[in-house]
């Protein structure tokens, strides 16, 4: 009987320890991976995150001129690999957690992007933005190297196998001139 | 173990070899697998960690029947490996003498075709009724994106014991308000006593390890892996990276392998709040269920805190842990484990000692030391009934080995013990976790692993809040597994309830199941009895849908 009695008073000392949701929220701490959010300006094109999505939450798709991306929240597991592998940090989570809704669409993102031809060949093969990233990256490197190399990334892959196997003759050849 | 099998059965081994430090191969021919496990589990007392068969038609046109034995008390565990050629499907079954091995092998059965000869009782385990007898999910050539073919007539032959006309058949399940996940016992009950107990597993089979030899790459299944269990997400998450991280022979940097530690401690005082409230419901004391969920509650916001999700906690990859403790965050941990020590501590002391909940839970759903033992059970099933095991003190793994703690265990045998190893478990779990959060070491949380071996087999096994989750793994080329399979502690633990159940009462039936902790999910058929008439129908989903609209 006494336990019953000493409940009781951990019932009356403690309370109501529930929040009156929705109205009142519960304070959430930082780092709480809620919704992924894509930013739309950042986003170069690679398809780093949906290679490495575990669920296919992310999903591209390309079509001739276009590259699209699609996020579909519903299968989402928060896990954040997306987040870690975005060479231009474009996929951020966010602290909004409530993501119930009734429109489907509503839980779905999608991003478009063009794409660009090979200069060789004329398939398409990569973003502009994926090219004008590689290309900012490139000028960062303080190598001196040969203006054929840098035309080499306006070049599908295939087409870059072939002129490589080229150019790189060519250049031993320089050096070797040149000693 | 490995010398004592030797000197029993000297003609019969083929090759034996270390592949790990405590974890040895032997390799030995079809015919002779019977009798070295029945000496090996019944005689020298080895728990049955696992069973896997593996299809290798790609490499070596043959099959791999492996069986995973642990004995807790040496720390040693022995993989018995057998062959059999594409072509013979088949296998000498070992269920007549170790009956604990009767799920792994009907899984064997359904999932690759290999026909356990002498098995008593092959019937589906783990596939729908209307899936097809001739399709293999987990054979090499099955594509995971193939669209299956239902069987026509579909029905599964349950169990009926001796005279059953003179009894009533009672469902329970898959969906009952009484147990939380989608499993179906059915109860031959004479008036109010369960005479037979039959049970069909299976609801929720998602093909988890056949999506990640097919499609995932090593640092996606991780996050897959957490999703085995709601619950128990990072002990299958450690499990894995520990089977991976062995096969590489990659040592993860200190300060992960404690915050590691961390991360299990918290998810099993999580666990055992959470059942120790659910239990208290099922005896219909929702007081209790209330105020252990209070408890509960904090260690959650700190899981939130620590790691960024309320569960699921995403930290655990090969390598190490994805995020650090941070001083400010590891002192309100503190803080925090202190206050629920503090809370719970009051709680149980008021909860133990109430006569009418007592009454509820002794002598009830009771399992013998020996038939523990039997079955192989394991976690805190098996310490209710005096076998004490626990892979923390027995395979110290990660920080495990430098901590001091001890194993609750109880010799009663029924719910009531089982209640108290749960209970006691939680305040060892806050000694644990107080002493990594005092004692960080420094240092990095991550290293990556650079190379991994192809074909090498590796088990990882982890003492998660049910019991040992045991996984077992055989890495590939390309950055994929090869063969996973994943052992959960309720696999082992389930069979079991049939013996906990039988002679008791109807009104017992659900805290008894409740009392292993099951934990399944996701069900997608519907079983009507007719007592009247006891004519049987099995709603199909379609057919369901279509009488609803």
């Amino acid at each position: 009987m006494s336990e019953m009695i000493k409940l009781l008073m951990l019932g009356i000392k403690n309370g109501r320890v529930t929040y009156r949701y929705p109205t009142e929220k519960k304070p959430i701490p930082e780092g709480l991976r809620g919704r992924p959010e894509i930013g739309f300006e950042e986003c170069i094109g690679c398809g780093a995150c949906a290679r490495q999505c575990p669920p296919n939450a992310l999903m591209v798709e390309e079509l001739d001129d276009k590259w699209k991306l699609r996020l579909l929240y519903g299968r989402c597991i928060m896990c954040g690999l997306c987040e870690e592998v975005c060479p231009v940090d474009a996929i951020r989570f966010s602290q909004d957690y409530e993501l119930a809704s009734l429109d489907r669409g509503a839980l779905e993102v999608e991003l478009e992007l063009r794409r660009v031809k090979c200069e060789e060949c004329g398939a398409y093969f990569t973003t502009e933005r994926a090219l004008e990233y590689t290309l900012s990256e490139y000028d960062e490197l303080t190598y001196d190297i040969d203006v054929s190399l840098r035309k080499m990334i306006h070049l599908c892959p295939e087409c870059k196998k072939s002129s490589w196997s080229d150019a790189s003759a060519d250049a031993y050849r320089r050096i070797k001139d040149e000693q | 173990m490995v010398e004592e099998i030797r000197k029993q059965f000297p003609k019969m081994l083929i090759t034996t070899s270390s592949i790990r430090g405590n974890t040895w191969l032997i390799e030995l021919s079809k015919e002779n697998l019977p009798a070295v496990l029945e000496y090996a589990h019944n005689v020298q007392g080895g728990n049955l960690l696992t069973m896997v068969a593996t299809d290798r038609v790609d490499i070596e046109d043959d099959y791999l029947i492996d069986y995973v034995l642990g004995w807790y008390e040496l720390g040693q565990i022995l993989v018995f490996r057998a062959k059999t050629r594409r072509g013979e499907e088949t296998f000498n079954s070992i269920t007549p003498f170790v009956p604990c091995a009767d799920w792994y092998e009907r899984e064997a059965k359904e999932s690759l075709g290999l026909i356990p000869v002498g098995h008593p009782n092959p019937r589906k385990l783990l596939m729908a009724d209307d899936w097809p007898d001739d399709l293999f999910p987990m054979r090499k050539g099955f594509k995971v994106d193939t669209q299956v073919p239902k069987k026509e007539t579909s029905s599964f032959p349950f169990e009926s014991p001796e005279n059953s006309s003179m009894f009533n058949i009672i469902p329970y399940g898959p969906y009952h308000f009484a147990i939380h996940e989608p499993i179906y016992f059915r109860f031959h009950a004479d008036g109010e006593r369960i005479v037979g107990v039959d049970l069909r597993a299976g609801f929720n089979y998602r093909g988890l390890e056949k999506i990640a030899e097919s499609r995932l790459t090593y640092e996606n299944i991780p996050f897959i892996a957490e999703r085995v269990c709601g619950i128990c997400g990072s002990v299958h998450a450690e499990a894995y990276s520990q089977a991976l991280e062995g096969a590489a022979g990659f040592e993860p940097p200190e300060r992960a392998k404690w915050i590691r530690v961390a991360m299990l401690e918290m998810e099993r005082i999580h666990s055992q709040l959470l059942w120790l409230g659910v239990a208290s419901h099922m005896v219909g004391f929702d007081t209790g269920l209330m105020q252990f969920w209070r408890v509960r509650d904090k260690i959650m916001g700190l899981a939130e805190l620590l790691t960024g999700n309320r569960k699921q906690y995403g930290m655990i990859v090969p390598g190490g842990v994805r995020r650090d403790i941070r001083e400010d965050k590891r002192r309100t941990a503190l803080q925090v484990i202190s206050e629920v020590q503090m809370e719970y501590e009051e709680l149980l002391g008021a909860v133990l000692g109430l006569d009418t909940l007592k009454k509820r839970l002794i002598g009830v759903g009771y399992l013998s030391n020996e038939e523990a033992k039997k079955y192989s059970v394991t976690g805190p099933v098996a310490r209710a009934s005096g076998v004490s095991i626990d892979v923390r003190r027995d395979f110290p793994y990660e920080a495990y080995g430098s901590l001091e703690f001890k194993t609750p265990v109880e010799s009663g045998g029924d719910v009531l013990a089982r209640t108290l190893v749960r209970a006691n478990d939680v305040l060892e779990s806050i000694k644990i976790m107080r002493q990594v959060l005092e004692t960080l070491p420094g240092g990095p949380v991550h290293e990556p692993i650079d190379y991994i071996p192809p074909d090498v087999t590796s088990v990882g096994l982890v003492e998660g809040p049910r019991g040992t989750d045991a996984h077992y793994l055989i890495t590939g080329r390309d950055n994929t597994v090869y063969r996973w399979r994943v052992r959960a502690p309720t696999y082992a633990n389930l069979p079991a309830a049939k013996l906990m159940l039988e002679g008791e009462t109807l009104a017992d039936a659900s805290i008894i199941i409740g009392s292993i902790d099951p934990c399944i999910s996701c069900a997608e058929r519907v079983v009507v009895v007719d007592l009247r008439s006891g004519i049987e129908k099995i709603v199909l989903g379609e057919n369901l849908g279509r009488r609803l609209s």
